[in-house]
């Protein structure tokens, strides 16, 4: 079961598309999803989130924002 | 009967008011182009940080933002207006200002020092200014993050006690030809209990946790509050582009009835000149 990463700015959809790891620039300290992993809410850093898919590995650069995490939703919001 | 030459000056004069409208027109429409596209974008991430905040509000039982704090008996209500700043859009700051009107006399028609407003838009605050409700704030669109000041004054004003409810009126975009005026509450927020998504939240860092969340809830005033003025932005532009339309179809029309009548002076005046000439044959004669 993947992760539904997405990733929104005040203008635009930057991103969105199911992943099956990603990793978030959180505040205090890089955070890595898998499915499954807990209901979470933290304010993120400017920078990269990485992503994988399949055996494809790519990165998005991003601003800083907050991030929420609920039943695999991984919603990114940067404010911008 | 007018004259040819008055006749002639005013289908001048209509001609040029109709050039006005028409350009008018253009103009509204390129803006409402750039308003909708603005609009459209910035839909997404308040959505979804509408989806978050009802899910942070319906997994933190125990969090006490003054943002929940709900009075039995409402006193002071606050509203936020959304006017526009320029005239000429046709229906759209009346619709506004009738729907804020209904609201007032449905739950403060009594006591009129109890309206706390907050005015977006020149249109508004010259409405208001000669009613007897308290402007709280009254800001122009010129004036550089309009929004986020009122975001901030509001939620000042809850906060401190000043307002007990908040309510923000201003138009939806339905399509280009319609737009509604619309009222909804924005604070207190509300627990309401949806099933589906259960669980709370981990929030990070555990030790600030007050902190994140009291972040994340002053800036969804502001989400709120902005996706509300990009939209009524959308509904102005559109609203003006219309009511211009109209304009330059009344002006056409117009112009067609004092040529008809010009066309008629005209051939009256011919008639004469011709009867005189005959006449005046006829007499040589």
């Amino acid at each position: 079961m993947p992760v539904k990463l997405k990733i929104i700015s005040a203008s635009k959809i930057l991103f969105e598309d199911n992943v099956d790891y990603c990793e978030i620039p959180g505040e205090y300290g890089t955070e890595g999803i898998l499915p499954g992993h807990i209901n979470f809410l933290s304010f993120i850093n400017a920078g990269v989130i990485k992503y994988k898919k399949g055996e494809k590995e790519n990165t998005i650069g991003i601003e800083a924002g907050f991030a929420e995490i609920n039943s695999d939703n991984v919603n990114v919001l940067i404010e911008s | 009967m007018l004259n040819l030459k008055s006749i002639k000056r005013k289908i001048s004069s209509v001609k040029n008011t109709r050039q006005i409208t028409k350009a008018m027109k253009m103009v509204a429409g390129a803006k409402l182009k750039r308003a909708q596209a603005a609009m459209n974008g910035f839909k997404p991430y308040a959505d979804t940080y509408k989806a978050i905040l009802s899910n942070i509000v319906n997994n933190t039982l125990l969090f006490k933002h003054p943002f929940f704090r709900k009075s039995d008996a409402p006193q002071n209500i606050g509203y936020i207006i959304i006017s526009t700043d320029k005239g000429l859009c046709g229906s759209f700051n009346v619709n506004v200002f009738k729907r804020a009107a209904e609201e007032i006399s449905g739950k403060n028609a009594n006591n009129p020092e109890q309206v706390k407003l907050y005015i977006l838009g020149k249109k508004g605050s010259d409405f208001f200014k000669r009613r007897p409700y308290e402007i709280m704030y009254g800001v122009n669109f010129a004036a550089k993050n309009a929004g986020a000041e009122l975001a901030a004054a509001v939620s000042d004003g809850f906060i401190s006690g000043k307002i007990d409810e908040l309510y923000i009126i201003s138009n939806l975009y339905i399509s280009t030809l319609v737009q509604k005026a619309d009222s909804k509450r924005l604070l207190p927020l509300v627990n309401v209990k949806q099933p589906g998504f259960i669980g709370g939240y981990l929030i990070e860092p555990i030790a600030y946790e007050d902190e994140v969340l009291d972040k994340i809830f002053e800036r969804y005033i502001t989400v709120e509050i902005h996706a509300r003025i990009l939209e009524s932005r959308a509904c102005e532009e559109a609203s003006r582009m219309n009511a211009m339309d109209n304009a330059t179809r009344n002006a056409g029309k117009l112009i067609d009835k004092l040529t008809l009548s010009y066309n008629k002076a005209r051939q009256a005046a011919v008639t004469l000149e011709l009867l005189d000439i005959i006449n005046g044959v006829n007499s040589l004669k």
